[in-house]
């Protein structure tokens, strides 16, 4: 379901990473500025790789040989950034909508998350766990072959956290959705059933495994 | 009661005409050029930068003698225009606008270029995980989010222009009714000695509009 053979190079990072696994659901596992938001931004294709291929969900996204690139917007990603970047000029209801297609999960979105409430409001009137909410909403409701999701619940407190991982990981695997997730934390990791790879640095170079 | 003339009036709506419609044709062509200055790098981008602020370091005599030499009667473009149309620009208030909009295009496109530059890339990256192209991004995120810069170059275009006057006399000329903005009319006033209430009474509709201008911008970019 995920392989991903890429290196990647910028003047602070440099970066060999291999992963070939059959899981449904993964976690990027390591410590804090090792580079796993940068898989995940490369993954998305908001960062390019220098070298070699991603393959993901049966769909080659990236291919250095092959010159293939899908842009972010083809790549039917849904991303759930760390910083959760809602869009604070919009209400929450366009925010969700923002990448909606024609054919979308919205309604059933909406009551997952149940947010029926807050769909008129501003973003900026929001409470941190609101916030949460919505931008998991705007995630999924593209319904996405792909979910990333970046170290997203760590503001919220344990036992509503713990609630929100529940209806996601349902969510994923109902929808068959291939989802990628960074966390500091192993428990998390298990709450997702996922299967825990390991982000590291060997001699100034980030790799898996 | 205060009671304007018409002499006044036909100076103040020509000068709020040609500040109006220079402004307005000045935007899309603003916008675009400052947001490319503001996310893109290519090749000639310097040089692209300093034409556009030429008009802001050179004698504005000078842009009105390049834009005769373009859209005067024998003219690169003025010549095409009157010959296929029978069009004229020059000494027309077509033009007192043309100058207008080039001497306001520089600080147009400064105010939107520094809203743009100012918008966190990372909205940009969610936008486009959210599926958006290029043309949804420009209208959804970078015109909404430019807002303040939009609305400041557009009140600084058209304060510049109520206050143009050595491209539009060079190009417009000095015509009452055609091309005599309020700057040209206290000039026109200044040299006829009887003349002194009148510049007065035209230096305080300037003053009165342009404090106007600057309330409008301050309360709309708020």
């Amino acid at each position: 379901m995920i392989h991903l053979d890429f290196t990647y190079q910028n003047p602070s990072l440099s970066m060999q990473i291999k992963v070939k696994t059959k899981s449904q659901i993964v976690c990027l596992h390591g410590h804090s500025g090792v580079g796993k938001t940068t898989i995940l931004n490369i993954i998305a294709g908001i960062r390019e790789p220098n070298h070699g291929f991603i393959d993901i969900a049966g769909r080659r996204l990236f291919d250095s040989n092959k010159k293939i690139n899908i842009a972010p917007q083809f790549r039917d990603v849904g991303y759930i950034f760390q910083d959760l970047r809602l869009f604070s000029h919009l209400s929450v209801k366009d925010n969700i909508t923002f990448g909606a297609l024609k054919h979308n999960n919205y309604d059933a979105i909406i009551d997952l998350m149940d947010i029926d409430e807050l769909l008129h409001k501003n973003i900026r009137n929001l409470s941190g766990g609101e916030s949460q909410k919505v931008s998991i909403a705007r995630a999924l409701v593209k319904n996405p072959k792909i979910l990333l999701i970046d170290e997203s619940f760590h503001a919220i407190d344990k036992q509503y956290r713990d609630q929100l991982i529940k209806k996601l990981h349902n969510h994923i695997i109902e929808n068959q959705i291939v989802t990628i997730l960074v966390s500091h934390q192993l428990s998390d990791a298990k709450k997702y059933s996922a299967e825990i790879i390991k982000i590291k640095k060997e001699k100034g170079v980030v790799v898996a495994g | 009661m205060i009671t304007i003339s018409d002499y006044e009036i036909t100076v103040l709506l020509l000068s709020l005409k040609v500040a109006s419609i220079s402004s307005i044709i000045a935007f899309f062509p603003s916008l675009l050029i400052a947001y490319f200055l503001a996310r893109k790098n290519f090749i000639g981008k310097s040089f692209v930068d300093g034409l556009i602020h030429l008009p802001l370091v050179l004698p504005p005599v000078v842009i009105g003698f390049f834009l005769l030499i373009i859209f005067g009667k024998n003219g690169l473009v003025g010549d095409i225009f009157f010959s296929t149309f029978n069009i004229r620009i020059s000494f027309t208030w077509i033009a007192a606008v043309i100058a207008s909009a080039v001497m306001g295009f520089p600080l147009f496109v400064r105010s939107i270029r520094q809203s743009i530059s100012e918008i966190d890339p990372k909205q940009i990256e969610a936008a486009q995980t959210l599926g958006a192209n290029k043309l949804k991004i420009f209208k959804k995120i970078i015109i909404p989010l430019s807002k303040k810069g939009i609305i400041t170059g557009f009140i600084l275009s058209f304060s510049r222009s109520l206050g143009e006057f050595g491209a539009t006399i060079t190009f417009a000329g000095n015509i009452f009714g055609e091309t005599q903005t309020l700057p040209l009319a206290i000039y026109s006033s200044l040299q006829d000695p009887d003349s002194n209430l009148i510049v007065i009474r035209l230096v305080v509709i300037s003053i009165f509009i342009s404090l106007a201008a600057l309330m409008i911008s301050n309360r709309l970019s708020k």
